[in-house]
């Protein structure tokens, strides 16, 4: 076990390793950063001063060392536009997205596992065809047009919610609703499959077949397996979620990294455009090692590596 | 049977739902939820829209609200509100709230005119090369500190040092033979030749420019980073705090020189999506909005105020490389024929309710230093757009007409852009849009920084040949938007006649009478008008939402998103 977390860990640094060089040769290569952002500025004065700040004066193998050394010591640079350290501007907006993320998700798992097994448990009644019609409707639905419809409904008509903004506990509702609520779709469908499959397995039989009841055969023999697919989609969920939803927060003027990001590429602001496809990248690589962390965890018959 | 029933009834919930899906996509998919039913207003008791006024709301002369209270703006930045040093860069967002925690030496009036600011008067020497401010006496900072002259010598020089980049450095800075130095209360320095609209740099608000900050204070903080954090200044409003991303709140400073502010606290909020801000409004979140001309309906139905600064957004068509030899828009006839192809009364109608009018110039209106009044708007004849394709020879030419999305600037510009494409494919142009962002499309027609091979080398390799539909704030003065675009040294250098457009420019930049610039400036603006170098299109106010908590607002004519909120009361 502590092989496996050990050579996992080792591969997801050499992972973000490996962003982090392909994100410094992919700024370099499409033109002139100092240019592409002094253009507008039309003075050739403006573009040297910015090659200076940025460090694009050196020798690209100069250049390298000095940005792999400020991203060990966590540093990131700054905003070109206004100064501001790429860290402070992330270390601001991260905590607004993480705790988005994790609403969305736990609404969308709180609503797709029971939906998801009664759809499987309950097959081709009423039950199931609620549970596909909600995946469904997810869907459907384009989050832009569903968030503000949810504003008018509850923050407009019925002064329930804020409107917009971070402003406490009732805020989170409306734009966590709409994130989690297209998650939620596919998670219903991803439930309902993964239980038909375990539901049908013989081991399952055999628990019927010992008299086990019904609750505790799906609670406890077959959700647990059922799971495992359930696992993997919401990390993948989580880290997409990590980097901001651009559609929801900009309906909900959500305070979020995601914000950020097209604020950065519209003005851009390369250097943070640069900080946050790391910080992204980081996000995924660790979500991924958690998960593959947990899966041993929940499923002892997961085999490590050498083992 | 009982299958076979139920299986029917499925269908048709199926149906049902399918249905009601579809209507409410329908009309999830319109420019914007009606509010019609939306039973927002809070007073029930009035079943009339109130009337909307048409002109800029009555005077800040009304006497202040001693309690103060709170007031909350909603405004959209593409950019987001995190600027405050002005020398990195030109972060135009910083122009919705800078002019209130910071005062400009020269400020602007309602109408757009020069006013005093922290400077009482400015003036020039008799050989036009030193110019020579005096700083009033008895400002104070807002944490205490006076207002001293050599805090205004030193916030100047730091903004046109050689390290900066913002708009004081490179409009101003380059025509500067000195340092800015202190004598008494005065502030002065000097020019490397006449420089008759420095006044006017100074002034602007976009991005902003004279501001004086505390020398002691910014030391005392450690800088850059310390003050960006708390900046302080000397405005009728005091910077308390940032929400990242999401407002800034700011409270009433009591020792202005001249501004009351309205309200205790200001609270201005950062939400580019339209719909939000109206939302925002109808639950009183907010107490005033930027909205658009589409929403008037929208906000007389939730019984809201409607508030107008005219003439505040202008609209044209640039020719990309018009001034090259050889190039298809080099031909005044097809310039003229894309102008006169478009129907601009028909797209102000169908397109923004009739809330706009014909332009008649290039980013000037009526107001405005330069404009010219004797000149027309281009006519709608699309029998002789079609002659003069067909005379020039270009029937079937391929045209991109590019544009940028977001309202900040003009109200739906990729719509007004599809409006535009059909008029042209009308006289048998053959036209496409390309929506992109705002900076790829200045870099498209910035040609100050293409070498003459370059610019070669592109106009070879067309068509489509481009033309940029695109919308900005409209400027008190019209020199230095003129100045960027047409002038040989402008920074942009959109287009390069330096026989034609460098002698006018030249004669307003060096005209040290308001009438002698203004002349000079009708003059550029009659030429490029008659020779179809740009084509003007449309004219809109600027339109605010806002709640009954607004009594008054005195905006600055040209500025398409509230500002001035120290003139804001109950």
């Amino acid at each position: 076990m502590l092989t496996y977390i050990g050579l996992r860990i080792f591969q997801a640094f050499l992972g973000l390793w490996f962003i982090a060089t392909l994100v410094f040769i992919l700024s370099r290569s499409i033109g002139d950063p100092a240019e592409i952002f002094t253009a507008r500025h039309g003075h050739v004065h403006a573009r040297e001063l910015m090659e200076e700040r940025l460090g694009l004066d050196k020798p690209l193998y100069h250049q390298y060392g000095i940005y792999v050394g400020q991203l060990l010591r966590g540093d990131l640079g700054k905003s070109v536009r206004n100064g501001i350290p790429i860290t402070k501007i992330l270390m601001e907006r991260l905590p607004a997205t993480f705790t988005l993320g994790l609403f969305a998700l736990g609404f969308a798992i709180a609503f797709s596992i029971p939906l998801g097994v009664l759809g499987a448990v309950y097959r081709d009644t009423p039950i199931d065809w609620f549970a596909k019609v909600m995946a469904f409707l997810g869907q459907a639905m384009p989050p832009f047009w569903l968030g503000i419809m949810l504003i008018i409904l509850f923050a407009v008509v019925w002064d329930l919610v804020p409107p917009a903004g971070k402003t406490g506990w009732t805020s989170y509702i409306l734009p966590g609703f709409t994130l989690g609520w297209g998650v939620m779709a596919g998670m219903v469908r991803l439930v309902r499959s993964s239980m038909l499959d375990v539901l049908d397995s013989d081991y399952v039989t055999m628990a019927r077949a010992k008299g086990v009841g019904e609750i505790m055969v799906v609670s406890k023999h077959a959700l647990r397996n059922a799971l495992i697919p359930v696992i993997t989609y919401s990390s993948l969920v989580l880290g997409a979620f990590m980097n901001g939803s651009v559609v929801v927060e900009q309906v909900f003027a959500w305070p979020g990294i995601g914000t950020v990001a097209v604020q950065s590429v519209v003005s851009r602001d390369f250097p943070i455009v640069q900080g946050v496809v790391i910080v992204f990248g980081a996000f995924f690589i660790f979500i991924n090692l958690f998960v593959d962390i947990l899966y041993a965890v929940i499923d002892p018959r997961i085999k490590y590596t050498g083992q | 049977m009982l299958g076979r029933k139920f299986k029917i009834l499925k269908l048709l919930g199926v149906g049902l739902i399918l249905m009601a899906l579809s209507a409410t996509v329908a009309c999830g998919g319109s420019a914007a939820p009606t509010a019609s039913d939306s039973g927002a207003a809070k007073d029930s008791s009035v079943s009339e829209p109130k009337s909307i006024p048409t002109s800029v709301p009555k005077s800040a002369d009304a006497e202040p609200a001693s309690e103060g209270g709170d007031m909350v703006i909603s405004v959209s930045s593409y950019l987001g509100f995190q600027g405050v040093d002005t020398n990195i860069s030109e972060d135009s967002a910083t122009k919705i709230y800078y002019d209130e925690v910071f005062d400009y030496a020269i400020g602007q009036s309602p109408d757009g005119n020069l006013v005093p600011g922290f400077a009482t008067e400015w003036g020039v020497s008799d050989d036009f090369l030193t110019w020579t401010f005096t700083i009033r006496e008895g400002m104070k900072f807002h944490n205490g500190e006076d207002v001293t002259p050599e805090d205004v010598a030193w916030t100047w020089n730091r903004a046109v040092s050689p390290e900066s980049l913002g708009g004081f450095a490179l409009e101003v800075g380059p025509d500067l033979s000195s340092e800015f130095t202190v004598s008494g209360n005065k502030v002065s320095v000097s020019t490397t030749e006449p420089k008759s609209t420095l006044p006017i740099l100074f002034a602007a608000a976009s991005p902003p420019r004279s501001v004086v900050w505390s020398q002691d204070y910014f030391e005392e903080v450690g800088g850059i980073d310390g003050f960006r954090d708390a900046p302080v200044g000397s405005g009728p409003y005091r910077w308390t705090d940032r929400v990242p991303g999401q407002y800034i709140e700011f409270t009433a400073f009591d020792d202005h020189y001249e501004k009351t502010a309205g309200y205790e606290k200001l609270q201005i909020w950062d939400v580019a999506e339209l719909n939000t801000r109206m939302a925002m409004l109808k639950s009183g979140t907010a107490d005033l909005a930027t909205a658009s001309v589409r929403n008037v309906e929208e906000l007389q139905k939730a019984n809201l105020q409607v508030l107008q600064a005219p003439a505040s957004n202008i609209s044209w068509i640039w020719y990309n490389y018009a001034w090259v030899e050889g190039h298809p828009f080099n031909d005044r006839r097809l310039r003229e024929a894309i102008s006169i192809a478009i129907d601009r009364d028909a797209i102000g109608k169908g397109l923004y309710n009739d809330q706009t009018t014909p332009a008649c110039c290039y980013w000037v209106v009526q107001g405005n230093v330069g404009y010219p009044g004797d000149v027309e708007p281009h006519p709608y004849d699309p029998e002789k757009a079609k002659a003069l394709i067909k005379e020039a020879g270009y029937e079937g030419a391929e045209i991109e007409i590019m544009t940028f999305s977001g309202d900040a600037d003009f109200v739906d510009q990729p719509g007004l852009s599809e409006a535009v494409a059909g008029y042209l494919d009308a006289i048998g142009l053959k036209t496409f849009v390309s929506v992109v962002d705002g900076s790829a499309l200045r870099e498209t027609f910035d040609n100050a920084i293409k070498t003459p091979e370059q610019i070669a080398d592109i106009v070879a390799n067309q068509p489509p040949y481009q033309i940029a539909v695109r919308g900005s704030d409209t400027r008190f003065h019209s020199y230095r938007g003129a100045h960027i675009y047409y002038h040989s040294e402008g920074r942009r250098q959109m287009i390069k006649l330096p026989d034609v457009f460098d002698p006018l420019l030249d004669k307003a930049g060096s005209a040290f009478d308001l009438q002698d610039q203004h002349d000079a400036m009708a003059e550029f603006h009659r030429v490029v008008n008659e020779d179809y170098w740009t084509a003007p299109l449309l004219e809109a106010g600027a339109v605010f939402g806002a709640t009954d908590k607004i009594g008054s607002w005195t905006p600055i004519t040209g500025r398409p998103y509230p500002h001035n909120h120290w003139t804001i009361q109950p």
